[in-house]
């Protein structure tokens, strides 16, 4: 395995947003590490700007100051270039699950989580 | 003519029908009533079967008519003839009427008939004011023609006097008196008894006015004294006997005949002065003194009963006592000799009961009592005390038994009570302070009674005391006790308050008012309910009553209104006060107000609810680098490194599954907690947590013993924690043993869950509280296990939240079972 010098062109590429920097600094690495490329923000608010670079899978965190991700998550699902992109959505709050999946997330993931949880939960939307 | 002779006069048919003759007179002319007429004026007769055809027929609805009076007037007429010779008899009886001329007899007789008659119409007419008119001519006429035929007024005016007698006498004889009220009474009297007396009045005037000199006055005056004399007479409840000079019996009353059984004609051959019995008695001597002119008082006596009257057997015997007053004209002879008997046998009777219950009474007593003693009648003196090692003896009369025995504050009470014993010949009774023999200060109950001699003066008291000291003592401790305890009550920051056995509340501590702003009035008994919020005082009510059923402790949190018209929540609790035999005697119960700790509490759940969401995200993160780090490691061939941070992956999720816990417990005390409900596999759950967590540990076998699985509703995260929850506290509890079951049972309405390990076990004494928050068990010398006792207070609340039950089965030192069951029928 030379996942340190992976092919960018066919490596997948996962964004994730997140407010919390260490988390957010945390799973690059563990991503990374499996060869994922990986594009972080810690703003909710500027993900158009990743969208050209073509995400495959959006790590998307659901409580973040000044916006829900549930709404992202419902922007996304209702524009036509972003709606086949899959979402996880992650919470501190298992209670969120429901609504997360309501707003059209395609799959939930509760914080703290096990790497290789979080792993396969990507790989699973990621064909 | 037989059938004529069948028929009735006027009189008679009037009579028989308690109707005015005049009445049945105009029914006949107005044909309402079959009749005949007789003779040569025309007089109606009537059939008897008609009348009382009449009678049936028209008895009740005609009563209005006739008048209530028309039977005794009635009677009157019909039977006018015989009362006038009943009167004559009376006349000649009482006023030795043997020496009038006959002729007078018959001629005024024609006149009493008259004046009968009169009476009998205007009963029915009840015109008094010409009744009177009526009577008035009469007894002037009357008068005249006595004055002319040289009768003196005396004998004019008594032969009305005794009409009237004999007209009640007659009446009441025949029975016509009784159906009347008092009032009607009255009415009668006034008319009978009235127009006598306007004749007798008219004749007196007339005499008067005809003999207006001074001679003949003192005369009439002497009649009217006379009669009043002899009406007083007759109507004393005292009996009374008159008698001559020389002993024989002139009159006597009505309560003469009552009190001796016996009549005036019984004693025609009696005389008093020769009476045997009266001798026997030792009364002789007393009323031979009243024939020789003195008045003196006979001594109460007893006498056996009178064999010669008829109704003897009901009469035992009776104590008399007598007056004996001699009355004499102006030289100092003596004419008549008045005896006047009252009868005391009742007094008599209840006084011997007194006397028969006194022998038993000493004895009593004597037994009974710490101090016996006797006093003179008058309480002068004390006779004999026997003092019993309570009080000093007296052995002879002692007139300083005040000083010697009472404490000298209570001496002048002790009089009082005994001058009120005396004037009411009644039970003296008192608790007061003595000197005992010892000379220290002692407290007694005294109480003496009076002994009578048979006359009922009393002999002497006799007394009985006993030493209540040590009873005092107890009385002023327990009151002493009661007001610390009250002073000590007032002064807790609680409210508090104290209730009968059956639950009215008789005192309240000052907090209690100061909070609540009400009066003591205001509380009393079940007044506290005012206080209380109507919404929830049904409950408060249920179970207070509940607690005074079972005579268990009320404890129950609820809001009590505030002088300030706001309610704040109160932790009430009521505990039962029991006396020796384990009674219930009172409850004492406090009020706490709980606002500050609830504030708390809150504030406690909502930084904890912070605390552990905002622990959670950089132990996330930690986790995360851990994770990274040991890949790292690992790939990198430093595998020491690698091991050592998987360790700290462990402990980073036991920290996170803390804070997991934490988080729990705030969301459902905030009642925030939300259940995600589903249909899932219960067997492949329990499966996976097995699985799971047999990883985590090498010493433990987890066995499975599963029943056929069941698809139940629920959120399966919550059930699958609870599980987990289970295995992980019998792993961590059983740190010897290498086993552990995991058994699941479907019964017809639930499936059922059990953990069994084979660890320390918990106590019995402990097995109620596992569920409770913060409960931890500790193992053999106080070895901890570390967590933080919030596991099984979480799975406990969310199996009763889906509805199922969970307990436990322990044996210390064995091991423990616990189960938890979910129903089947949830969701379908």
């Amino acid at each position: 395995m030379n996942n340190l010098d992976i092919n960018k062109s066919s490596a997948k590429r996962v964004l994730i947003v997140d407010d919390d920097s260490a988390i957010l600094e945390a799973m690059q690495m563990m991503l990374e590490m499996e060869g994922y490329e990986v594009m972080i923000t810690l703003n909710g608010e500027e993900l158009d700007k990743y969208f050209n670079k073509k995400p495959d899978l959006i790590l998307l965190d659901i409580w973040m100051s000044g916006i829900d991700g549930r709404d992202i998550c419902k922007n996304l699902k209702a524009t036509p270039a972003t709606r086949n992109i899959p979402v996880i959505m992650i919470s501190a709050s298992r209670e969120v699950e429901q609504s997360a999946k309501e707003s059209g997330a395609d799959d939930f993931i509760a914080k703290p989580f096990q790497m290789n949880e979080l792993l396969s939960v990507i790989s699973a939307h990621i064909k | 003519m037989d059938d004529k002779e069948k028929l009735l006069t006027i009189q008679q048919a009037s009579s028989l029908l308690g109707l005015n003759a005049g009445t049945l007179r105009h029914w006949a002319q107005e044909n309402k009533v079959r009749a005949f007429k007789v003779g040569t004026r025309g007089d109606w007769r009537f059939k008897k079967e008609d009348l009382q055809e009449i009678i049936k027929k028209h008895g009740e609805e005609n009563y209005h008519i006739v008048n209530k009076y028309s039977l005794i007037s009635n009677f009157l007429i019909s039977n006018a003839n015989s009362i006038q010779k009943h009167a004559t008899y009376l006349h000649k009886k009482f006023l030795g009427g043997e020496k009038f001329r006959t002729e007078y007899i018959n001629k005024y007789q024609e006149d009493h008939i008259k004046i009968i008659k009169e009476i009998a119409n205007n009963l029915q007419n009840k015109n008094i004011s010409k009744g009177t008119r009526f009577f008035n001519k009469f007894g002037e006429e009357f008068g005249k023609e006595a004055i002319k035929d040289g009768l003196t007024i005396e004998e004019t005016v008594d032969g009305i006097i005794f009409l009237k007698q004999a007209v009640w006498d007659k009446l009441k004889k025949k029975g016509l008196l009784k159906k009347f009220t008092a009032l009607e009474m009255f009415d009668i009297n006034q008319v009978v008894g009235t127009y006598c007396d306007v004749v007798a009045s008219r004749i007196a005037f007339t005499y008067h006015e005809y003999f207006k000199h001074d001679a003949h006055k003192a005369k009439e005056k002497l009649v009217v004294s006379e009669r009043r004399y002899r009406t007083m007479i007759e109507q004393s409840p005292l009996s009374v006997q008159i008698m001559s000079a020389e002993g024989k019996t002139l009159i006597v009353n009505k309560a003469w005949e009552d009190l001796w059984g016996a009549k005036l004609e019984q004693l025609k051959n009696y005389n008093m002065l020769k009476d045997k019995q009266l001798v026997d008695l030792g009364i002789m001597p007393y009323i031979k003194k009243g024939f020789k002119g003195m008045p003196v008082l006979i001594p109460a006596v007893k006498y056996e009963p009178n064999k010669s009257v008829k109704d003897a057997s009901k009469i035992l015997y009776r104590w008399v006592r007598a007056f004996i007053y001699p009355v004499k004209d102006e030289s100092g002879r003596i004419l008549e000799v008045v005896l006047v008997h009252e009868d005391i046998t009742e007094q008599i009777k209840s006084k011997e009961a007194l006397r028969e219950s006194e022998e038993r009474f000493r004895a009593l007593t004597n037994a009974s009592s710490d101090v016996v003693y006797r006093m003179s009648p008058d309480w002068k003196e004390m006779r004999q005390l026997d003092g019993r090692n309570f009080l000093a003896d007296t052995g002879k009369p002692d007139s300083k038994w005040l000083q010697k025995y009472i404490h000298p504050d209570d001496q002048r009470r002790v009089l009082e009570v005994i001058d009120e014993a005396i004037r009411t010949q009644n039970v003296f009774e008192l608790e007061h302070r003595v000197k005992r023999v010892d000379g220290t200060l002692g407290w007694t109950f005294s109480r003496a009674i009076p002994i009578l001699d048979q006359k009922g003066e009393i002999i002497e008291w006799f007394g009985a005391a006993i030493d209540i000291t040590e009873h005092k003592r107890a009385e002023r401790e327990l009151k002493e006790s009661e007001e610390r305890f009250r002073a000590l009550a007032d002064n807790i920051p609680n409210l508090a308050w104290m209730a009968r056995a059956d639950g009215y509340i008789f005192w309240y501590n000052c907090r209690w008012y100061e909070y609540t702003g009400t009066s003591q009035k205001d509380m009393e008994g079940w007044g506290w309910q005012s206080v209380h919020d109507p919404k929830i005082l049904s409950k408060v009510l249920e179970e207070w009553n509940k607690s005074i059923d079972q005579g268990i402790t009320f404890e129950m949190v609820f809001p009590i209104r505030g002088v300030d018209g706001e309610f704040r929540p109160f932790l009430t609790r009521v505990v039962p006060i029991r006396d020796s035999g384990n009674r219930i005697v009172r409850w004492f119960g406090t009020n706490t107000d709980i606002t500050k700790q609830i504030e708390l509490e809150k504030q406690k759940d909502e930084f904890l609810g912070i605390a552990s969401h905002e622990l959670k995200t950089p132990v996330t993160s930690i986790k995360a680098y851990t994770q990274v780090l040991e890949r790292l490691f690992q790939r990198n061939g430093d595998i020491k490194s690698a091991e050592m941070l998987a360790k700290m992956g462990v402990q980073i999720d036991k920290l996170s599954s803390l804070i997991e816990d934490l988080l729990d417990v705030t969301k459902i005390r905030s009642g925030k907690i939300i259940f995600h409900e589903e249909f899932f596999d219960f067997n492949e759950l329990a499966q996976q947590i097995v699985e799971e967590l047999q990883l985590t540990t090498d010493r433990h076998e987890i066995v499975k013993e599963f029943a056929a699985t069941r698809t139940i509703f629920g959120d399966r995260d919550r059930i699958g924690q609870v599980i987990s929850n289970l295995i992980s506290n019998a792993i961590k509890y059983s740190p010897k043993a290498r086993r552990i079951i995991v058994k699941t049972e479907v019964n017809h309405d639930n499936i059922t869950l059990c953990v069994q390990d084979f660890g320390i076990g918990i106590p019995k004494e402990k097995q109620g509280k596992v569920f409770e928050q913060f409960f931890r068990v500790s193992g053999e010398r106080e070895i901890t296990f570390p967590g933080l006792g919030l596991g099984l207070y979480v799975s406990s609340q969310i199996i009763k939240r889906e509805g199922g039950k969970i307990w436990v089965n322990s044996i210390r030192g064995k091991g423990s079972s616990f189960y938890f069951s979910l129903p089947l029928s949830k969701g379908k």
